[in-house]
């Protein structure tokens, strides 16, 4: 099996390449990740990846694996026959090999001002099934798989973007919260929760089965319901 | 020192697990002007993945209850009085979190979720927590509160290679740290500095702990003569997937999995008699490697099985989504219809960076908190769901002393020929020409460490792995960048290496010392506890390249020393 991993030394000057490694049989390495990790090991230690917890649960890293988006760790090498093509996620500025800058990921997040300002009650009784729906939205790890799959984010620079959206909807279901107007009108906009295509890819790639496209509609049918009943 | 950014902050964490968000939102709201660096996105870090934290908010639990349970579990090596403010603080401080965004479980009427069982070593069902995602919620939302304050800087991705002390000598003066995009120098001069920077796991081969945890910020302390205590002590947690790592929290034990052997035994009512599966971690973990050892392993391997089949699908998809995903993703093992295949797998530094019970250091204005630090309130075995507690109430705690011991200090004044000591050794590194790679000494080092430091300890065995380690110290002078690149990472590994270099020279050091077992310390030629000369800390201070080791007594309040039966 082989492994065919972009590089880029950072450096405006160098021109990108795909190097080859030949992957030996190790009962040790079973992931993708692994396999990055025994190459720089062995081979190459200037070989730069992020990688944190190896166990699905940081969102360090998230690549581009045989054109598909993955998290690298989750992805066992025994679903490939042949080469296994590395590249850096899509929709990102390029910082070295599969390395990417996430500064736009977390601007668009701080955006929706992903904070939870109350004056509720201490009392306020809060349901298992309303803390459900608050776990099921905040329990995003911030990947930026969905923000690199996205095909708006290709065209719209200006748009927030799967996990912005996710999480503004996180904190509209949060009945503690106390800005759900405000927060419905910041993502009033094509940029906002109207510019979505609708295709689910976001859903459909989220580690963490989280149901992106559900909490965009759903924030669009409850702006349709505040403006129905001219409350806005 | 041209090409080197200066920046002056009252308060400097490094580290941006929970423990170092908690710290900067308690001084941000203390009115200091905030600094917080780690080397990963904070979102990455390894307190994200905890699963529960212990409270005893519950009518019918008390906290002096869940103290004394801690004491008990910590074989008596924790300091009474800290534990005291651990339970007692953990109390308010557990639900306080609610406010920054956390939702702990209710159930249907809007009460808070008592699971059926206590947690390991636990007498009362005091856990609490966001089904299994505690501590990703816990993190988020620590993250967005610091991040909406103007008061803080966030520096993600940045190295730090040295503290340095104001010129004065008595007090902190701030750090010297890179980063890791373009490699630039910075030096960040601070009142005071608060280390969180987390354990040092992967200083052994199996362990559940995260690549980035290599004990920086204990070294970073031992190097400017603050000691490291209790360094011997080192947790394995009993259920780690056999073939990964990856843990299997003690939350399935908690909603009532088995442990079985090849016979299909519940073999811990020989080692537990009481609690079974739920005794202390140091306790289950032995139970497990003493039927390996005895051939009772599952088919004669090395794992048992993790049993929660009769536990339910419904009560597993409501308390252990995120457990039952890990097994069928990295195990293939759906835990509805089938046993789980688990082992020991190292998971805890009890030890750490030696602080009074504000967090504070014997170095003026240093402060450490979170696994990274001593107080000591686990002492020599830590409970499950008392880590994400401790996190909690001492960061809060020193980063509130730390916060007003700024407002008093002056700006400090740095030695400029250390500053450039520390650029001319970080350049060596960089620069050097045949660098060798760190890799396979860093390799050396987690076998060693895992044959001869692990669950059972003998002389012969430290001694064999100080040697070992010595001469890895030795080529680890010889290590360099293979390429100087934009990205610094082969230097942060270079320096990794360092750092874990110290560590194992330091868990075996006080290891080899300590002539007694207790809790998780456990030696084969002293398999007994010995309160007469033992109930003491041990302290390793590090001058140069020499280590010397002292001892302090417990701290033992209302709680003689007892049996240690579960």
């Amino acid at each position: 099996m082989k492994l065919r991993v972009f590089r880029w030394s950072g450096n405006t000057e160098h021109v990108p390449r795909y190097d080859e490694f030949l992957l030996e049989k190790d009962p040790d390495v079973y992931t993708v990740l692994d396999a990055l990790k025994s190459i720089r090991a062995t081979h190459d230690p200037s070989l730069a990846f992020r990688t944190a917890c190896g166990a699905k649960m940081c969102g360090s890293c998230a690549m581009l694996i045989n054109n598909k988006i993955k998290l690298a760790c989750a992805t066992p090498l025994t679903s490939f026959k042949g080469t296994i093509t590395l590249e850096p996620l899509p929709n990102l500025p390029l910082v070295t090999d599969l390395i990417v800058n996430l500064s736009p990921f977390w601007e668009r997040l701080f955006r929706v001002r992903p904070l939870l300002e109350t004056e509720a009650d201490e009392h306020q009784v809060i349901t298992s099934e309303v803390q459900f729906l608050v776990e099921q939205f905040g329990k995003c790890i911030c990947c930026a798989i969905c923000f690199s799959v996205c095909p708006v984010m290709g065209r719209d620079e200006m748009h927030l973007g799967p996990a912005a959206l996710l999480m503004n909807y996180r904190f509209l279901v949060d009945p503690r919260d106390k800005n759900y107007y405000q927060r419905l009108d910041h993502v009033d906009h094509y940029h906002g929760i109207w510019g979505c295509d609708t295709v689910f890819r976001c859903t459909d790639v989220c580690p963490r089965e989280i149901p992106i496209t559900q909490a965009i509609i759903f924030t669009r049918k409850a702006l349709i319901k505040e403006k129905l009943l001219a409350s806005m | 020192m041209e090409n080197v950014e200066q920046v002056c902050h009252d308060v400097l964490v490094i580290g941006g697990g929970i423990a170092g968000l908690r710290a900067a939102v308690q001084a941000i709201d203390a009115g200091s002007n905030v600094g917080l660096v780690s080397k990963v996105h904070p979102l990455r870090s390894q307190s994200g993945m905890a699963n529960s934290v212990n409270s005893a908010f519950r009518a019918g639990d008390s906290w002096e209850s869940h103290a004394y349970d801690t004491v008990k579990g910590s074989d008596w090596l924790g300091d009474q009085t800290a534990i005291k403010v651990l339970c007692k603080n953990g109390v308010n401080d557990v639900l306080e979190l609610e406010k920054f965004g956390v939702l702990y479980n209710r159930d249907k009427d809007g009460d808070y979720v008592k699971k059926p069982e206590g947690s390991g070593g636990q007498s009362f069902p005091r856990s609490t927590s966001v089904t299994d995602y505690t501590g990703h919620f816990i993190l988020l939302s620590l993250f967005q509160k610091a991040m909406s304050s103007n008061q803080m800087t966030l520096y993600d991705e940045w190295f730090i290679s040295t503290l340095l002390q104001d010129e004065s000598g008595d007090r902190i003066g701030g750090a010297l740290g890179f980063d890791l995009a373009g490699g630039k120098l910075w030096l960040f001069k601070a009142k005071s500095v608060i280390l969180c920077t987390g354990g040092c796991g992967q200083v052994y081969q199996r362990t559940t702990n995260a690549l980035p945890v290599t004990g920086d910020g204990m070294v970073l302390a031992l190097n400017q003569g603050v000691p490291l205590e209790d360094m011997e002590f080192i947790q394995f947690h009993p259920t780690g997937l056999a073939n990964s790592t990856i843990l299997m929290s003690e939350g399935c034990r908690t909603v009532g999995a088995y442990l079985i052997n090849d016979l299909g035994e519940r073999f811990m009512s020989k080692y537990a008699k009481d609690r079974l599966e739920l005794a202390p971690r140091d306790i289950v973990a032995r139970g497990i490697q003493q039927e390996i050892l005895e051939g009772r392993g599952i088919g004669g391997k090395s794992y048992v099985y993790l049993d929660l089949r009769h536990v339910g699908k419904e009560k597993i998809l409501k308390y252990l989504p995120k457990g039952r995903d890990l097994a069928i993703t990295f195990a293939g093992v759906d835990m509805i219809q089938d046993p789980v295949p688990v082992t020991p797998s190292q998971h805890y530094s009890m030890g750490g960076i030696e602080t009074d019970i504000n967090g504070a250091t014997r170095l003026k204005g240093l402060y450490a908190a979170g696994e990274c630090a001593c107080v000591s309130v686990h002492g020599a075995n830590r409970l499950g769901g008392n880590s994400l507690l401790d996190v909690i109430v001492f960061a809060k705690i020193a980063a509130s002393d730390a916060s007003k011991y700024a407002s008093n200090a002056n700006e400090p004044k740095l030695n400029s020929s250390i500053v450039n000591e520390e650029i001319q050794r970080l350049s060596s590194i960089s620069t050097r020409e045949g660098g060798s790679n760190p890799w396979p000494l860093i390799n050396t080092i987690k076998e060693t460490i895992s044959k001869c430091a692990g669950m059972s300890r003998t002389k012969e065995g430290l001694s064999e792995a100080l040697e070992i380690i010595k001469n890895v110290r030795d080529e680890s002078g010889k290590v360099g960048v293979k390429k100087q690149r934009y990205w610094c990472g082969e230097l942060a590994n270079c320096l990794e290496l360092l750092n874990l270099t110290t560590i194992a020279e330091a868990i075996c050091t006080s290891a080899i010392l300590r002539e007694e077992s207790r809790g998780s310390h456990y030696r084969l030629d002293y398999p007994k506890r010995d309160d007469n000369t033992w109930l003491r800390h041990s302290m390793l201070f590090k001058d140069h390249d020499d280590y010397r080791i002292s001892y302090k007594p417990v701290d033992i309040q209302e709680w003689p020393p007892g049996e240690r039966k579960y």
